[in-house]
């Protein structure tokens, strides 16, 4: 088994409206999968058709080797935090952990203590959840998802209206969890910056399509500081880099070289162009945020 | 399956509205007694009102009533518990908070959320269904036995006894009365699924206890004629909420046998279409 959960070609489609567009992603055991896409690119569509949630009209969904209506057989073996943590209000922390417990039928004694230990809520004791801040609520969320210890965890925009010291709380649990645990994570987010410390791998969302699926080094090297140039034939100049002696550059697209290395020796770079007839409209050092990269695959600020 | 129905009675047991719908119940029917005894003593101050009574005595009241009379407790001798108790079932008071309980109890999973943590934990949905239809069972035994000792503690201070008579055949009133109940506690909980909403369901719950779909009897009038040779012809007489004010003590085996029919029917239709509704639909 070569990826602990695959998609391919999954459509959802409400009424006339594709939500989700032929997604084809692929995660294997162990990795942090970051969903990248603005407010309603179909993220949460996406993540409820793979929790079981929501079902698919078209495509397919394998986990653990178990695709179509088999997969049931281990549906259980994901935990979910989807959109704002289903929790009861008028019930403790302990309650609605208790409940979930039963709900898959775990009795182990200190097995609830253990999750509110993990989630930093051990010292909440029968305080209503009702009365918990956001931060606490989003981590009992967790909590609720690691009932059962699946194997896959899927949250969706678990940070969202955290403040600083709460999303760092999240991020160090997720962090720990997937170190200590082994535990794959899906999680999605429109707060790059925070996604990209804690994730392996990323998958960019747009109007319901997959734009892009990449490694952190792949979105690491992609947004690096590094040489641009712009050119109308990038296929001429690559001789004339391998003379110059770089080898870490790379064709960005048809019109753009990215050098990674020696980034003070644009000068020479022009010059050397310059004498081999080659023309360029620009050439610059850059370095391109995860948000810029993100936009600029997304098609811009207008509704990010 | 039973991991969910144990889930549903942990939280119908640790949930607060599970026990202030059951007070509010209780002293409902407290109150309801009491209101009793003071439109007896009306009736007996009041001879005409009580000839108007014996009139209209025996018409249908298909709405949500409190304080109902039979003229025969006006004459002075003891009332019987179990009539007492026949009629304030009849009233559909208990309906009502029955209806309360459910909106609440299972809109709540849907209102909170907290159906996502758990959806995907069972093979089947259509087994949460089943915990709710369990919990509703467990909760309309526990407010029937409730409201009994609420009406006999009212019996006791504001006439002064309790006067229990036909014992056995109380208990089968109370048996059907409480499927008919359990039935409608279904059709609330089809209602809570199709819509999602705790308040929809709860109002449309309320209006359809209360006879609301009397309206339509025009309508059914109109459209088949044939209806016209049913005396008093009323869809309540085929709902179990109308079957819930039909059915008395006093009532036949032939209005058991059919109170009976109504209940599976329902109990059976509703339970799937929930079922059905939980199994297919996005969460």
């Amino acid at each position: 088994m070569e990826y602990l959960l695959s998609t391919d070609c999954l459509t959802k489609k409400f009424k006339r409206q594709t939500a989700i567009d032929n997604i084809s992603l692929h995660i294997r055991q162990g990795e942090i999968y970051g969903l990248i896409g603005k407010n309603g690119a179909g993220k949460t569509t996406f993540l409820k058709m793979i929790s079981g949630l929501s079902k698919p009209t078209s495509g397919d969904i394998t986990f653990f080797g178990y695709h179509g209506t088999e997969r049931n057989k281990v549906i259980s073996r994901i935990g979910v935090l989807l959109e704002a943590p289903g929790l009861y209000p008028d019930m403790s922390a302990y309650d609605n952990l208790k409940l979930k417990c039963i709900c898959v039928g775990l009795h182990r004694p200190g097995y609830i203590e253990n999750i509110l230990n993990i989630v930093g809520l051990s010292d909440v004791g029968k305080k209503k959840v009702g009365h918990f801040s956001l931060g606490m609520k989003q981590r009992l969320g967790i909590g609720m998802a690691l009932v059962g210890e699946p194997d896959l965890l899927v949250l969706d925009e678990p940070i969202n209206g955290l403040d600083p010291e709460g999303i760092a709380e999240v991020r160090e649990t997720l962090l720990r969890l997937n170190k200590e645990k082994g535990l794959t994570i899906i999680i999605s987010s429109h707060i790059l910056e925070e996604l990209s410390k804690i994730a392996t791998n990323y998958a960019i969302i747009d109007k319901g399509q997959l734009v892009k699926e990449l490694s952190r080094e792949e979105l690491e090297a992609t947004c690096r500081e590094h040489i641009e140039i712009k050119m109308d034939h990038p296929d001429l100049a690559l001789p004339v880099l391998d003379a110059l002696g770089f080898k870490d550059y790379r064709v960005a697209d048809e019109n753009t070289i990215h050098i990674f290395e020696r980034l003070n020796e644009s000068g020479k770079i022009t010059m050397e162009l310059s004498r081999k007839n080659i023309y360029i409209h620009s050439i610059s050092v850059t370095n391109e945020s995860i948000e810029d990269y993100f936009l600029r695959l997304t098609g811009g600020v207008d509704h990010a | 399956m039973l991991k969910v129905i144990k889930m549903d009675l942990f939280r119908m047991f640790k949930s607060k509205y599970t026990y202030i719908v059951l007070a509010a119940a209780m002293l409902m029917m407290f109150a309801s007694v009491f209101m009793t005894q003071q439109d007896i003593s009306y009736y007996q101050q009041t001879p005409s009102a009580l000839e108007t009574l014996r009139e209209t005595g025996d018409e249908v009241n298909w709405g949500i009533y409190i304080g109902q009379v039979s003229p025969e407790w006006c004459t002075g001798a003891k009332i019987p518990l179990p009539e007492l108790v026949s009629m304030n079932i009849q009233s559909k008071l208990l309906l009502m908070f029955l209806v309360a309980f459910i909106a609440l109890f299972a809109g709540n999973e849907i209102r909170t959320g907290f159906i996502k943590n758990i959806a995907g934990q069972t093979r089947h949905r259509w087994e949460l269904v089943i915990g709710k239809l369990l919990s509703i069972a467990i909760f309309t035994a526990v407010m029937l036995i409730v409201a009994i000792l609420a009406i006999m503690a009212g019996s006791v201070l504001f006439f002064g006894y309790v006067h229990i008579q036909e014992a056995g055949k109380f208990i089968g009133y109370l048996g059907m009365q409480y499927l008919l109940h359990i039935a409608y506690g279904s059709v609330i909980l089809f209602l809570v699924y199709l819509f999602q909403n705790v308040v929809a369901s709860l109002l449309t719950g309320i209006l359809l206890a209360a006879g609301i779909l009397q309206v339509v009897d025009a309508l059914l009038i109109n459209i088949i004629p044939r209806l016209k040779e049913i005396a008093d012809f009323s869809i309540m007489n085929y709902l179990s909420s109308g079957n819930v004010g039909l059915l008395s003590m006093a009532s036949g085996s032939s209005l058991y046998l059919k109170a009976f029919l109504i209940a599976i029917i329902t109990l059976i239709l509703m339970g799937s279409l929930s079922g059905f509704i939980m199994q297919k639909k996005d969460i």
